[in-house]
């Protein structure tokens, strides 16, 4: 099997699982986050 | 009268003072190294790979086809064997000459491979050529016309040719048309037809004609010469009859692997096609200590040919080697090197035995191996007065004894040393070829170092826990690698569909600055609040290969949300998602433990730490992952093909 065919079957699973749903991480902090933050992380977690 | 006497003294110790530096097991090689890993062609000449760039390394030399050539190859001190095709047109490149050298007669080329090869006779045996190429006749050598060895006390030498002086051979066949095979390869030409451009040697012809029978030849060929060889071809589909009156039939013997003569009834044959009168024959051949011997009675018809197709089977005893020390590293001929005691089977005959350990003389013996019995081989090294390890025996350069162990004894150089350590890295690095991993399933424990964090995680943790919830539960593929070149590169993905629920019975409070939160579970009016911690990462580093264990360090980055959905804002009156973005940096160890190293398909447990650092925006992990993967190496799945 060539190193071409195993690249596009790793793309192909990276894509079926980011699809479906797996991975991300991707967002940024929604409003309230850095009053809740210092709730829930501690008053010193913000650096 | 009394100068002479002197001058005869003197010489006499300088005589012998030079025979106790150094003994003839000095100028042979007993074993040789083999990792199995392949070496890459880089404009040696002389020699090329079965594959495109790559030569195959072996442990031994059982024999040696016309074509094939063996590389053996000195580094660091220690030898190693390489397999390829002879490239002839090598000896046409005139800057940089080859010459040949015919093996002499007492040797064969599984002795003479052990043979330490000099340009001059020399009392240093480290001095010897690092490439020299071996195939069944000759020796090559770039450069030299004349090369020394050291056998019996003695310096030999051996004058080289700076061309192969090819011959040809001129096949004819009875009928014509059958395909002619050289050395078990098609030459894709058919009778009558002549082979030109091969070089001297012992070839095997074979002749294949569909609806005949298969036959076979040995035919050697001198330098520069022309064989003539024919074959008459029998049908097997249809009955040969003999023609003429005479009462009897032939009978066709296969030709045997040994050179002993059958014995029909009580006359011994000289040729494979033995007329006889009809009726039967008791049918003998004996085998020795090597195949299995055969006595049967055959019938033969008159005016008929009949053929006697026999596999001839080799026979097996077993070898046991004991080495002493214990750990001395053992290597049987044709069989992988070993450290420790050896018992395994083997195919009757004269076997190589050699064992060697640092600090110790290396001992080689021959072993005769008989059929239906156990052969026990004790190897008892002797030790190398060579305290000082700095690779002169001690009575040589008369250290410690004279120097004291480390005042004055010359040892190995910091640089020299590093160099060594370097060349070994290169070449790993070289042979490290490209592979990918799979996670199949594993488990995942993450810890934060915040504590504040920590005791807030474990209000929603303290129910259930499991699935698949990027925190402590099961992972399903959510890792792929790659590795090339002592390089290692992955993405993984934190795999949160499952979350962190909140499932007490009592409600916790957030009080912030601006508002209060209000956290609880209500499975009447469906309030549910969850935590996920979705997450993608990649890393990049470096990774060590050392048989079945892989070790790999990298550095990476994580792309992280911590979102805890449904909590009560009581400012808002409403049910709030909030998200933390929480990206961080890791350093990661990996360790992988493969079942079965050396195969296309290779399952393997890992073992995954990765411990924080750097900037963060609200909590770092630390994190452990263990589970099942399949790696594949796609250079191994074409040498399946072949």
């Amino acid at each position: 099997m060539r190193k071409v065919q195993f690249l596009v079957c790793v793309f192909v699973l990276l894509t079926t699982l980011v699809l479906g749903g797996c991975g991300g991480g991707f967002r940024g902090d929604s409003e309230g986050a850095s009053d809740l933050g210092e709730t829930i992380f501690g008053p010193d977690s913000l650096m | 009268m009394r100068n002479v006497i002197w001058i005869f003294l003197f010489l006499s110790a300088q005589f012998f003072s030079s025979e106790a530096a150094f003994r003839e097991g000095d100028y042979v090689i007993t074993g040789f190294r083999s990792t199995s890993r392949d070496f890459p062609q880089t404009g040696i000449g002389l020699i090329k790979g079965a594959s495109a760039d790559t030569l195959e390394e072996i442990d031994s030399v059982p024999s040696v086809q016309p074509g094939q050539i063996i590389l053996r190859r000195k580094l660091d001190g220690e030898y190693r064997l390489y397999k390829g095709m002879l490239d002839t047109a090598a000896f046409n490149n005139r800057s940089n000459l080859y010459y040949a050298f015919q093996i002499p007669g007492w040797a064969r080329i599984s002795d003479l491979i052990h043979y330490r090869i000099y340009r001059a006779p020399t009392d240093k045996p480290g001095s010897d050529e690092d490439l020299v190429f071996f195939d069944s006749e000759r020796i090559y050598l770039r450069q030299f016309s004349r090369i020394y060895y050291f056998r019996n006390g003695n310096w030999f030498s051996l004058e080289g040719s700076a061309s192969l002086q090819q011959g040809t051979i001129k096949v004819t066949s009875t009928p014509e048309g059958a395909q002619v095979i050289i050395n078990g390869v098609p030459s894709g030409k058919i009778t009558p037809c002549e082979i030109e451009g091969l070089i001297p040697g012992t070839y095997v012809l074979e002749l294949f004609l569909p609806d005949h029978h298969f036959y076979r030849k040995l035919v050697p060929l001198f330098p520069k010469g022309t064989v003539s060889v024919s074959f008459e071809l029998f049908s097997d589909m249809d009955t040969v009859f003999i023609t003429g009156k005479a009462p009897h039939g032939v009978l066709i013997l296969p030709q045997p692997p040994v050179d002993k003569r059958y014995r029909i009834d009580s006359v011994m044959v000289d040729d494979y096609k033995v007329r006889l009168l009809p009726g039967e024959h008791r049918l003998y051949w004996d085998g020795g200590a090597l195949y299995k011997s055969i006595d049967t009675v055959i019938t033969i018809e008159e005016g008929r040919i009949s053929f006697f197709d026999y596999l001839f089977r080799r026979q097996y005893g077993v070898l046991r080697v004991v080495p002493d020390p214990g750990d001395a590293e053992v290597c049987i001929q044709n069989y992988n090197c070993r450290i420790g005691e050896q018992i395994i089977e083997v195919p009757t005959g004269r076997y190589s035995v050699s064992a060697f350990r640092h600090g110790f003389r290396n001992l080689k013996k021959d072993i005769i191996v008989l059929p239906d019995s156990i052969v026990n081989c004790e190897m008892s090294l002797m030790q190398i007065p060579d305290r000082d390890a700095d690779g002169y025996i001690d009575n040589v350069d008369r250290c410690p004894d004279v120097y004291g162990l480390h005042d004055g004894c010359p040892r190995q150089k910091m640089r020299e040393a590093i160099e060594g350590k370097r060349q070994d890295l290169i070449d790993y690095i070289r042979n490290d070829h490209f592979g990918i991993g799979f996670t199949v399933m594993g488990m995942i424990l993450k810890i934060p170092t915040r504590k504040h964090f920590s005791n807030f995680l474990s209000t929603f943790s303290s129910g259930k826990i499991g699935g698949v919830n990027n925190y402590r539960g099961l992972t399903f593929g959510n890792m792929i690698e790659v590795m090339y070149r002592g390089l290692f590169a992955s993405v993984e993905l934190g795999q949160w569909t499952a979350g962190l629920h909140y499932q007490r019975p009592d409600t916790m409070e957030l009080k912030t600055r601006n508002t209060t939160y209000l956290v609880y579970y209500d499975s009447i009016m469906e309030v549910e609040p969850v935590l996920f911690l979705p997450s993608t990462a990649i890393s990049l580093g470096v990774h060590y290969n050392w048989s079945w264990l892989n070790l790999v360090y990298s550095i990476g980055y994580q792309w992280e949300d911590i979102i805890i959905d449904q909590i009560y804002d009581v400012g808002k009156q409403e049910f709030s998602r909030i998200t933390f973005d929480n990206d961080w940096w890791f350093h990661q160890l990996y360790t992988e433990l493969d079942f079965q190293a050396g195969e296309f398909f290779e399952p393997s447990v890992y073992f995954k730490f990765k411990f924080p650092f750097g900037p963060f925006k609200w909590t770092r992990w630390h994190v452990l992952q263990a589970g099942l993967q399949i790696k594949l190496f796609p250079h191994l799945h074409k040498g399946k093909k072949k």
